[in-house]
């Protein structure tokens, strides 16, 4: 199989002499790429979703009730109660996103186009930051704010934060908190590929400072609504923070509704799926609203011409301003949950930093013997390289067609798919891949799947592949086309293509995407608990289980011992990449 | 150069490929019988090891998880299970598979001990491996000096804004100990009225038992109803490492309900696999499978804190006496009234 | 020992080409043949198709009917698309295109991967083609490192030097200064001569074109208007608008007086004048007759002049241009070696052999209405 142009054309039916039809339609087939593509996001996005969603409809596809065809799975979704539910849900998604893109806005304008010290900072703990779990940020914060907790014993008065924080309020910021590191992974990959001459622009016209960053965000726009997609997406279907932080009688969030259904004995999928096709209306939302945003813009701002840009140089207030604004967002986004952490793990007696206390590595040293870590991390670690390196290829496609100029219907469909992946909690996106791949008839067919490795290679990669392909978009839709088609008109296949002019050009996004892919799979759970293979268990699922057995102060030392892992390799892959990567590859979007 | 580095990445993203087909062959099996255990049990692992080491036709399969999840599990493979065994603490999950003709029964009659024979099934359709008490109140002596030890002890304004427990929608045997309410206080609505009275003399809950114990070792409570095995661990924790103003110890209110672990098996799988299942249960109810709960360390894994079910089983050294007055509800009439009582707690007794 | 001229230049054969987006057409029914060796410029305003077309012809576009042939290899039909790689062309690109990861000298090298050569000869190949555009010290800078016109002068060096058989430029000139348009446009014309290859340019820079080309091609809306050489289109351009899109000073509506096969007289108002015409013109006739530039002069009161006043004079180094206005319009573009005062009052006169009159696009529209609907037969 030719890999050149992915073009496998049949070689052409002297076109004078057989002139049916079924010959000139068969000339069309074409196995491409693309066709790939489309083939592997059906089975492995599309299908899932569809065959889960359907038992709202008919229980009985799916073995789920006696039905062919019901409405009555949707009677509690269509209570007033669940509507303001389902309001919130939206609310809270819609604060979540935007302030999450401002504060990592601001960041990013901040370390890539200042000389601010505390830059450095921020860049060497980014990623400690994405990998920080949302179960680890819930527990800092109430560790700080509870009764009688940490600040409370410090004598502060924190009943009125308390307030708000076992609220709506501490739920839109513990979510907004944990879309900050993706949405400036994402931001930032797009404005190292913004030459300055847009800005200088805007100055030479008299614009101010003010104006020429206003200028700046609005080409970065497609980034901007990247991040501010799956941070909204992630929100809505959150269930562990508000359930944390809140309760269903005082904030009501539709996944509640969701999760009853299946919590419930027996299972009530209907009514989970009939909730997930409420949440996925929200997504509809957003993407329109996103679509009318960059509705008719060329992005396409990377091209030989882009100059690197000169840095702002701060003046002292301005250094110290921003460093202190740097700290704080540091202070709140990774110093709560590492102290969320080290009460859980670290401390003897009551897991309280002013009681009398020490600190001490018991836990540590005793779970680097736990079944729970060694081999379900060594397994995690396989699973998390492949995962990462099939779901950057497809999503490299993917975010290419997200930037495709013309709003096709092959752009909307991915678009509506890739965010309805994230939106649906990973709960029921496992479950449909068991609907899908247990089916009987896929047995007889000899393909026995469901519960092998290659499956949850899959189905990671599928869980992946939203948050992948967006922190790709901003780039992609930057790169000018004629650039790629002046490597096919010089001689190269569109592979080649692709590797040789592609792929350098996003070299850096791409390594960060695939890092990002790493380090979100191996200690996801969610989808691990429902597919892994029997006798495999990952580690996410070892820390869970450790949990369950009371056991918190291991669980959460295995659970630290992997973030630390995780950042391991990523500290290996940047040494790596800047050590062998040729100098073209570095120079670009690394003006600093 | 160019080329043999292109040619290099392709085969090693084709290598990366073949290796995640290759993975999935673990498909391919010959003797010995496989049996895939769901399970929810700390010292299941301990089980399937031994009895895997003592025969060698059948291998049972460790597939550990929370019961939620796992359960969702069971039902989206529907028609065409992958289980041979479940085991998780309740029966009311058991109960609700028999009763859709998933399970089936014991080939054997298990030797139990009276607490076994009073929690069993009548149809022998699932085993109880032991069990575990919903609730036990575990409280704080240095700064509850005395403590309430009945229901409407409970109520007075002494231990007003005191007591703590669980969320039956998040903590799975929560709801054991509100039927277990309801059951004894006579009907639903009067253990709904005894939640409500506690509410208003300000019980604080939190989602399980982990923060329920957090929130007793903080102050914020000085009691919680907690199931008994975490309120056992607590003890042991503090038992041997002493910390000052922090003494938890147990208490039983009322007459608390035992909650069994059930362990049932697929009569949807082939007949080798349901023979090799039988034998894993008659294992583990045997006197060797029993003797792992006397013999495993309670500090890791505080799941063998149970009372065991079966006639001459040692229970672990930790386990204390068996309260004199507990119950025992019936998981086919109270299972299936679950949701509906989740929810009332939900909407009536968590908000504020 | 280097061959310098390239015998292999593709005769390239277009015939039916036709692409739509949606409901627009891009391209119509097209036709063109370019013989081998060749310099063919495709001229026409944005949205003629020009882009479309030589997309197409470089592969990186698919036609949707028609066929395209490089000599007797087909590369496009229906049904059947060669990949660009394959073409063996090499094109320049409006925005340049260089690959920003990639030196000058690396950018260069790409093109030549193909031919397989070894390093040594590869690399000559490369500097000699970098020297040839007057760039070999700029080898190991970035694309960013150099300033607008290198850019695009590394570009050519790359189309040229894997002496391909076609040559494609999409209006490479557009986005550089006025006095490096000259110089690269000079550039362009004897590297494509002195490889020998196939050329095919598009611009909409009437100039450019006519400076350029073997033959012009003349595009609108997707249809093929004219194609000649340079001076036949000027001389004898088709119908109005590629008259109108090659160069014209002014343009008036008048009514023809009189009629003798292809000269006519005009009446525009009172005055009358002696234009030229391919049409088919009765006494009567609505017409618009168009000047060239070329047509005005300052005169002495000599017949076929029109009286006007002078509205702006702009020194061109080589004389003076003058724009007037009359009682019909404005005339552009009035050349003279002296420059006369704005305000002043002067006669124009009008060239015949330069004065083109064509129907009316009004009677053009009457005309296709009528045979829409009465069909003459």
């Amino acid at each position: 199989m030719a890999l050149d142009g992915g073009l496998l054309v049949r070689h052409r039916v002297p076109f004078s002499n057989e002139n049916s039809r079924f010959k000139r339609g068969f000339n069309r087939i074409r196995i491409t790429p693309m066709a790939v593509f489309w083939t592997l996001i059906t089975f492995i996005l599309v299908i899932p979703i569809l065959l889960f969603l359907s038992v709202a409809f008919s229980p009985r596809l799916m073995s789920q009730g006696h039905q062919w065809f019901t409405l009555a799975s949707f009677k509690p979704v269509f209570s007033g109660a669940y509507g303001i539910a389902l309001l919130h849900s939206l609310i809270i998604g819609i604060i979540a996103a935007v302030g999450a893109m401002i504060i990592a806005l601001s960041m990013a304008w901040l370390v890539l186009r200042t000389n601010s010290p505390a830059r450095i900072i921020w860049n060497t703990t980014i990623f400690a930051l994405f990998l920080a779990p949302s179960y680890l940020i819930a527990l800092g914060w109430q560790r700080l704010f509870e009764q009688r907790g940490v600040l409370e014993i410090m004598g502060l008065h924190v009943e009125p934060i308390r307030n708000l924080l076992y609220g709506p309020v501490g739920i839109t910021m513990v979510l907004m908190v944990k879309g900050i590191p993706f949405a400036y992974l994402v931001i930032a990959n797009a404005m190292r590929g913004l030459g300055e001459e847009f800005e200088q622009a805007v100055r030479v016209h008299g614009g101010n400072r003010f104006a020429a960053f206003k200028v700046m965000a609005s080409l970065l726009m497609p980034s901007l609504f990247s991040a501010m997609a799956i941070v909204f997406a992630e929100a809505i279907s959150d269930f562990g923070v508000a359930s944390t932080l809140s309760s269903v009688g005082h904030f009501s969030v539709a996944t509640y509704q969701l999760y009853q259904g299946i919590n419930s004995i027996p299972v009530n999928f209907p009514v989970s799926a009939a909730t997930s096709i409420t949440l996925l209306s929200l997504v509809i939302l957003a993407i329109l609203a996103q679509n009318r945003a960059l509705r008719g813009r060329s992005f396409r701002t990377l091209s030989g011409r882009t100059r690197p840009v000169t840095i702002t140089k701060l003046s002292l207030l301005g250094k110290f301003s921003t460093s202190t604004y740097i700290v704080i967002l540091l202070l709140i986004t990774l110093g709560i949950p590492v102290f969320g952490a080290i009460s859980a793990s670290m401390l003897d007696g009551l897991g309280s930093l002013l009681s009398h206390y020490t600190i001490n590595f018991s836990n540590y040293s005793r779970v680097l013997h736990s079944r729970f870590l060694r081999n379900p991390l060594i397994y995690s670690t396989e699973m998390s390289l492949i995962t990462a390196t099939l779901a950057v290829g497809l999503a490299a496609i993917a975010s290419k067609v997200l930037t495709s100029a013309r709003n096709s219907k092959a752009k909307r469909f991915v678009d509506f798919f890739l965010l309805a992946a994230v939106a649906l909690p990973g709960i029921v996106f496992a479950i449909g891949y068991i609907f899908t791949y247990n089916l009987r008839f896929i047995n007889d067919l000899g393909l026995h799947i469901y519960g092998t490795s290659f499956l949850l290679a899959l189905a990671y990669t599928a869980n992946a592949l939203p948050s992948t392909s967006r922190s790709l978009v901003g780039n992609m839709g930057q790169i000018q086309e004629s650039m790629m088609d002046a490597a096919r008109v010089h001689g190269s296949g569109a592979a080649r293509a692709w590797i040789d002019v592609t792929m350098p050009l996003i070299a850096r996004p791409l390594l960060i995407a695939w890092l990002l892919t790493f380090s979100g799979t191996l200690l996801e759970l969610p989808v691990s608990e429902l597919l892994y293979p029997p006798g495999s268990p990952p580690v996410a699922v070892g820390i869970e289980l450790s949990l369950a057995g009371f056991d918190y102060g291991g669980g959460t030392a295995i659970e630290v011992l992997s973030i630390l892992w995780a950042l391991v390799v990523v500290g290996i892959a940047f040494f790596l990449f800047n050590r062998f990567a040729p100098p073209g590859w570095k120079r670009l979007g690394n003006q600093r | 150069m160019r080329l043999n580095s292109f040619k290099k990445s392709v085969a090693v993203a084709a290598s990366l490929v073949f290796a995640a087909v290759g993975l999935s062959a673990q498909a391919a099996h010959a003797a010995p019988i496989t049996i895939n255990l769901y399970e929810a049990i700390g010292y299941a692992p301990d089980e399937i090891k031994a009895f895997n080491a003592s025969q060698s036709t059948y291998q049972v399969v460790d597939v550990g998880g929370s019961t939620g999840p796992l359960l969702a599990k069971v039902a989206a493979e529907g028609t065409n299970p992958a289980w041979g065994l479940f085991w998780a603490d309740g029966d009311t999950w058991a109960a609700s598979f028999d009763t859709n003709g998933n399970v089936a029964p014991l080939t054997f009659k298990p030797n139990y001990s009276s607490l076994g024979k009073r929690l069993a099934p009548k149809n022998n359709s699932f085993a109880i491996t032991g069990s575990t008490v919903m609730v036990a109140a575990l409280y704080n002596a240095a700064k509850m000096t005395t403590p309430p030890a009945t229901l409407p002890a409970m109520l007075r304004t002494k231990y007003k804004g005191q007591i703590g427990m669980n969320d039956p929608n998040i903590s799975g045997p929560t709801y054991p100990f509100i039927a277990g309410l309801m059951n004894q206080l006579g009907s639903e609505d009067a253990g709904k009225n005894y939640l409500v009275a506690l509410k208003k003399n300000g019980l604080v809950v939190n989602d399980k038992n982990g923060p329920t114990i957090h929130a007793l070792e903080i102050g914020q409570i000085n009691m919680g109803l907690v199931q008994n095995t975490a309120a056992l661990a607590e003890i042991i924790k503090f038992t041997a490492k002493p910390v000052a103003g922090f003494t938890p110890k147990i208490l039983y209110p009322g007459r608390p309900t035992m909650m069994p672990s059930s362990l049932a098996i697929d009569s949807k799988r082939p007949a080798a696999e349901i023979a090799g299942a039988q034998a894993f249960v008659k294992f583990v109810l045997s006197p060797a499978g029993q003797s792992i709960l006397a013999s495993t360390d309670a500090t890791v894994n505080s799941d063998v804190l149970c009372y065991p079910s079966i006639a001459g089983t040692t229970p672990n050294k930790y386990v204390p006496a068996l309260p004199t007055a507990y119950q025992i509800i019936n998981p086919y009439t109270w299972g299936p009234l679950q949701s509906e009582v989740d929810a009332w707690f939900t909407a009536t007794i968590r908000t504020k | 020992m280097t061959d310098k001229k390239h015998v292999n230049a593709y005769r390239v054969e277009i015939r039916g080409a036709a692409k739509h987006y949606g409901t627009l057409k891009a391209l119509n029914n097209f036709d063109l043949t370019i013989e081998p060796g060749t310099f063919t410029v495709l001229l026409g305003p944005s949205g003629s198709g020009k882009s479309t077309l030589i997309r197409s012809i470089a592969g990186i576009e698919r036609l949707d009917f028609g066929s395209i042939h490089f000599g007797d290899r087909e590369v496009a039909s229906n049904g059947f698309h060669m990949a660009p790689e394959k073409r063996d062309l090499a094109m320049v690109f409006q925005d340049y295109a260089l690959w920003p990861h990639m030196t000058a000298f690396e950018n260069v090298e790409y093109a030549i991967k193909r031919r397989n050569l070894d390093t040594t000869e590869a690399t000559r190949r490369v500097n000699e083609a970098l020297e040839r555009v007057g760039l070999s010290a700029k080898g190991p800078n970035y694309p960013f490192q150099l300033s607008g016109g290198e850019q695009q002068r590394v570009a050519l060096a790359r189309a040229i030097v894997g002496r391909p058989s076609l040559l494609l430029f999409d209006e490479p000139l557009s986005n550089l200064d006025a006095d490096l348009r000259e110089r690269l446009r000079v550039e362009i014309a004897t590297l494509t001569r002195e490889i020998g290859a196939t050329a095919c340019y598009i611009t909409h820079d009437q100039s450019e074109a006519f400076a350029l080309a073997d033959q012009i091609g003349v595009l609108r809306s997707g249809e093929l208007q004219q194609i000649a050489t340079p001076e036949e289109i000027y001389r004898h351009p088709a119908n109005r608008f590629v008259a109108a899109f090659t160069g014209i000073s002014g343009s008036f509506l008048g009514t023809v007086t009189e009629a003798h096969g292809h000269k006519v007289e005009v009446a525009l108002g009172k005055r009358r004048i002696e234009c030229r015409t391919s049409a088919d013109l009765k006494v009567g006739d609505s017409v618009e007759v168009l000047i060239r530039p070329s047509a005005t002069s300052l005169s002495d009161h000599r017949s076929n002049s029109l009286p006007a006043i002078v509205l702006d004079v702009a020194y061109r180094g080589r004389g003076y241009e003058h724009v007037v206005e009359c009682e019909f319009g404005v005339i552009s573009s009035v050349f003279a070696t002296e420059s006369t005062a704005r305000g002043s009052k002067v006669d124009i006169y009008i060239d015949p052999h330069n004065c083109l009159a064509f129907p009316s696009e009004k009677r053009v529209a009457v005309e296709a209405a009528i045979e829409e609907f009465a069909p003459s037969k």
